[in-house]
């Protein structure tokens, strides 16, 4: 097999696991559930295209960061007070106009991916929420979301993989193992410091503490409530 | 001894595995102890400790600390007391959030969370207590200095460094109160 063969081949491998899968978990969510998740797809389909929402969600975003410092910078007060005057606002406009972009220009796409990955999993939590219904048809529209999710994630994926199907002994195997582990490892730290570099954009000096706090309570949120025994309070554990 | 972030990231490693086999439950215990000790250290120690220690330190010998001493001093002090702390948050009756994990992967996940969280704080603390007093171990021939440029990046976003000292006790409230909620 030449080399693009095997890429082709590889694509399609994914795709149509990526396919089964999802089928599978349409099954057993039903179908309320993935029509709800494929609304949310859909959303963060056209969030994370710059020519169809993208930038105009970008633009957005940085339009009611300006409102908000124009409140925060004076412009709260003149609504108070009724005091509209033309050097007022002038001032107050003066001093936003110095003001960073909450998303700049080299971070919208970032943005838009991440607001792309925010719908999806809002999509997956919400259908999470709905009672599984007709099985039967939730696995057709589980297979229909994961062929939307297919067509927005593979094209972001390398065009060579970093193992071959070629070699299928066990050192083979056992190669390309290793291989797609530092891979993904090399990935996640990747889009792990990607990420933290956005935020850090976003947040200045007070990203690490908006993350403990975030995750803090994310985690503390989901703790699953123990069932009461007679007298026992729940602490002094393990 | 190698560079000074294998020892971090050895340190940090083994508190993840250890979140991991407690669940975070157990382990958000730990995190809330973590939070205290911080505050206690960075708002309320870390200003008064030197003058205390000259003070006590001229009465007795009726000269003053040499900065090198007090570095040593303060750096054995605040990582002693923080381990201490730390040991404390796991032996014997512990704090835990009453309640069980979330089951399956979703409980793994949140308990690797917490075991990076608390593996972050602890290593990068101790290592903290390290960085802002001049490396004292190096004085032990334990480390040799300069860091890398690695280790260099990763001083830099060190807990009490990036974390204002008050923020740590707002911390520590926002989790009591979802303990006494639960």
């Amino acid at each position: 097999m030449n080399g693009s063969t095997v890429i082709e081949l590889q694509s399609n491998i994914l795709f149509w696991i990526l396919i089964a899968l999802f089928a599978w978990q349409g099954y057993q969510r039903g179908l309320i559930a993935e029509l709800v998740k494929t609304g949310f797809i859909a959303a963060g389909f056209v969030a994370g295209q710059p020519d169809i929402l993208g930038r105009t969600l970008v633009k957005a975003i940085n339009g009611f960061w300006f409102a908000f410092q124009f409140l925060m910078h004076g412009g709260l007060q003149a609504i108070a007070t009724g005091n509209f005057n033309a050097e007022t606002l002038n001032g107050i406009f003066d001093e936003i106009s110095q003001l960073p972009l909450l998303i700049p220009k080299n971070s919208a796409e970032m943005a838009m991916f991440l607001a792309m990955l925010f719908l999806v999993g809002v999509g997956y939590l919400a259908s999470n929420l709905l009672k599984p219904q007709w099985p039967g048809l939730g696995l057709v529209s589980g297979a229909v979301n994961g062929f939307l999710l297919s067509y927005i994630f593979l094209p972001r994926l390398p065009q060579e993989l970093p193992f071959q199907i070629e070699d299928l002994s066990v050192a083979g195997i056992l190669k390309q193992a290793v291989s797609l582990t530092g891979y993904l490892v090399g990935l996640a730290i990747d889009v792990g410091s990607r990420v933290f570099g956005f935020i850090h954009q976003l947040f200045g000096a007070w990203s690490i503490p908006i993350m403990l706090l975030a995750a803090v309570v994310f985690v503390l949120m989901n703790i699953k409530p123990a069932k009461k025994k007679s007298g026992n309070s729940g602490g002094g554990g393990s | 001894m190698g560079p000074f972030e294998y020892l971090w990231l050895s340190i940090f490693t083994i508190f993840v595995m250890v979140a991991l086999v407690r669940k975070y439950p157990n382990e958000l215990g730990t995190t809330i102890i973590i939070f205290a000790t911080l505050f206690l250290i960075t708002y309320l120690a870390a200003p008064k400790m030197p003058g205390l220690i000259n003070s006590l330190y001229a009465r007795v010998f009726d000269a003053s600390v040499a900065q090198r001493q007090m570095q040593h001093a303060l750096a054995s002090i605040f990582s002693l007391g923080f381990m201490a702390a730390v040991f404390a948050s796991y032996a014997g009756q512990t704090l835990s959030f009453p309640g069980k994990p979330a089951p399956g992967w979703k409980g793994s996940v949140y308990s690797l969370l917490v075991g990076v969280m608390n593996g972050y704080l602890i290593s990068g603390t101790l290592w903290y207590f390290q960085d802002y007093y001049q490396y004292p171990i190096a004085d032990f021939g334990l480390l040799y200095l300069p860091l890398t440029p690695t280790g260099e990046t990763i001083a830099a976003f060190l807990p009490p460094y990036v974390v204002p000292p008050a923020f740590w006790g707002f911390l520590v409230a926002v989790m009591l109160l979802f303990r006494v909620r639960k």
